[in-house]
Parts: C-alpha cells; sequence; structure tokens
C-alpha cells in the first residue's frame, strides 16, 4: 500500500516554458564557462601560492641578514 | 548513467544545447520529488526550474567519479533549493498560522493530483517523522532511487541509512 505513489500530470505548458528559458540561458551561456578545470590549474595556483611564500620567506631572510 | 556521462563530457566540451536532452530526462523526476516533499505544484514547478538553471551553471565543477551520477548530483541541488525555499517562507510567514498553510497544502494537493485517501494519510504521517525520514521514503519508494544514489543525495553511509531505512518502513508498517 505504501508504495502506491500519487502521480502528477505534467503542465505541458511549463514545460515549455522552463525549456524555452533554459533553452535562452544556454545560449547566452560561452561554452567555456561549462569545461571542467583541469588539475594543472589547481596545481598552478598551489605552485604560485607556494612560489609567493618562497619569496617572502626570501626577501625576509635577506634582511634579516 | 553510462548516457548521462557521455552527455555530461560532450555538454562541457562545447555542445551546450545537449543539456536539453538530460532536461527532458529527468524534468519529471525532479518535478515529481519536489511536489512530494511540499505539495505545492506551482512552488515544486519554481524550484523545479531554478534546479536546472542551477544545474547547467554549475555542470563545469560536475565531477562524473567512480559512483557518482548526475541524477543524484541533481537531486541535491533540489533538495538544497527546497531547504533555502522552506528557510524563505518560514521567515516571510510567520504570522501565517500553521493551520492556515496545512490547509492550503491540502487543497492544492487535492486539486493537483488525484490520490487515494490511504496515500494522503502517509504524507501526513511522513510529515510527523521529520524531512529527512520523508524523503528518504519519497526516494526511495515513490522515485525508485538506488541505495548509491541515496546516499550520495543524503552524505550518509550505506550501513546508517539501511538502519534508518527499516526503522521507517518498520513505523509504516505498524501504523498503516
Amino acid at each position: 500500500m505504501i508504495s502506491a505513489k500519487p502521480e502528477i500530470v505534467i503542465n505541458q505548458q511549463w514545460k515549455e516554458q522552463l525549456q524555452e528559458k533554459l533553452g535562452a540561458h544556454i545560449a547566452q551561456t560561452p561554452a567555456i564557462a561549462l569545461r571542467p578545470s583541469r588539475a594543472f590549474r589547481f596545481l598552478s595556483k598551489w605552485s604560485l601560492s607556494f612560489a609567493s611564500f618562497f619569496i617572502v620567506l626570501v626577501v625576509a631572510g635577506a634582511s634579516y641578514l | 548513467m553510462e548516457d548521462d556521462k557521455i552527455l555530461i563530457e560532450r555538454i562541457q566540451n562545447g555542445e551546450k544545447e545537449l543539456f536539453g536532452v538530460l532536461y527532458e530526462k529527468y524534468c519529471h523526476k525532479i518535478l515529481q520529488f519536489l511536489f512530494y516533499k511540499c505539495y505545492n505544484m506551482s512552488e515544486a514547478e519554481d524550484i523545479a526550474g531554478e534546479t536546472f538553471l542551477k544545474a547547467f551553471d554549475a555542470l563545469g565543477s560536475f565531477r562524473m567519479v567512480h559512483g557518482s551520477s548526475f541524477s543524484s548530483w541533481l537531486y541535491t541541488i533540489a533538495s538544497n533549493l527546497f531547504l533555502d525555499y522552506v528557510k524563505k517562507k518560514k521567515e516571510s510567514s510567520l504570522d501565517e498560522t500553521a493551520e492556515l498553510i496545512a490547509d492550503e497544502k491540502q487543497k492544492d494537493m487535492i486539486e493537483t493530483v488525484q490520490i487515494s485517501e490511504q496515500t494522503r494519510e502517509i504524507l501526513t504521517y511522513l510529515d510527523t517523522l521529520g524531512s529527512e525520514k520523508k524523503e528518504l521514503f519519497i526516494m526511495r519508494i515513490w522515485q525508485d532511487m538506488s541505495r548509491e544514489e541515496i546516499e550520495e543525495v543524503t552524505k550518509k553511509s550505506s550501513a546508517a541509512l539501511r538502519k534508518e531505512y527499516s526503522r521507517l518502513i518498520q513505523k509504516l508498517i505498524e501504523k498503516f
């Protein structure tokens, strides 16, 4: 008895309207925005942080000496 | 699931119009899921619309890694948007009485779908058990989702879900 689910009837007008809205949104969005970010981008971000940290360390060390 | 993977890869690689295929595939399921949660068709439609727009915008961050699926990712978005909607509604309707809201829900449900008295009783009972249990019931029984998919949406372990599910079914059997 509990598995007897209430079936809903989809409003076709709503579905079409949403499809149009979605279509317009898709057309506006540049394809590049959907590209997955690659691992090297993630790594380069970290290498950049590491490089900045290293520079700060060298400058701090130099001024100490 | 394999079809979704291929489609998503193609969308991510520039064939963005193919998102329409995913929309066609999941539109009814997501609308149904949201309707069972809020009993209000116009609200379910609004949240479903937002779900697809948000899913499209976030598609670049979606990874189809081992065990994960697009459908459970979509359900997670829908579920989170529903929670936001409930929060907003609570804030805006502080002066409304709970009975009034419940009456409106019942009315909308009667007008929108043909459901039996027993199903209505089940839904009313599920409301008393809390939103998590209700969601679990909807996903497992009425949406035929796999255990793996539910694990992904709820972020719960397989053992915890199994326990929760058997307790829930036990309660429902005792009650009905």
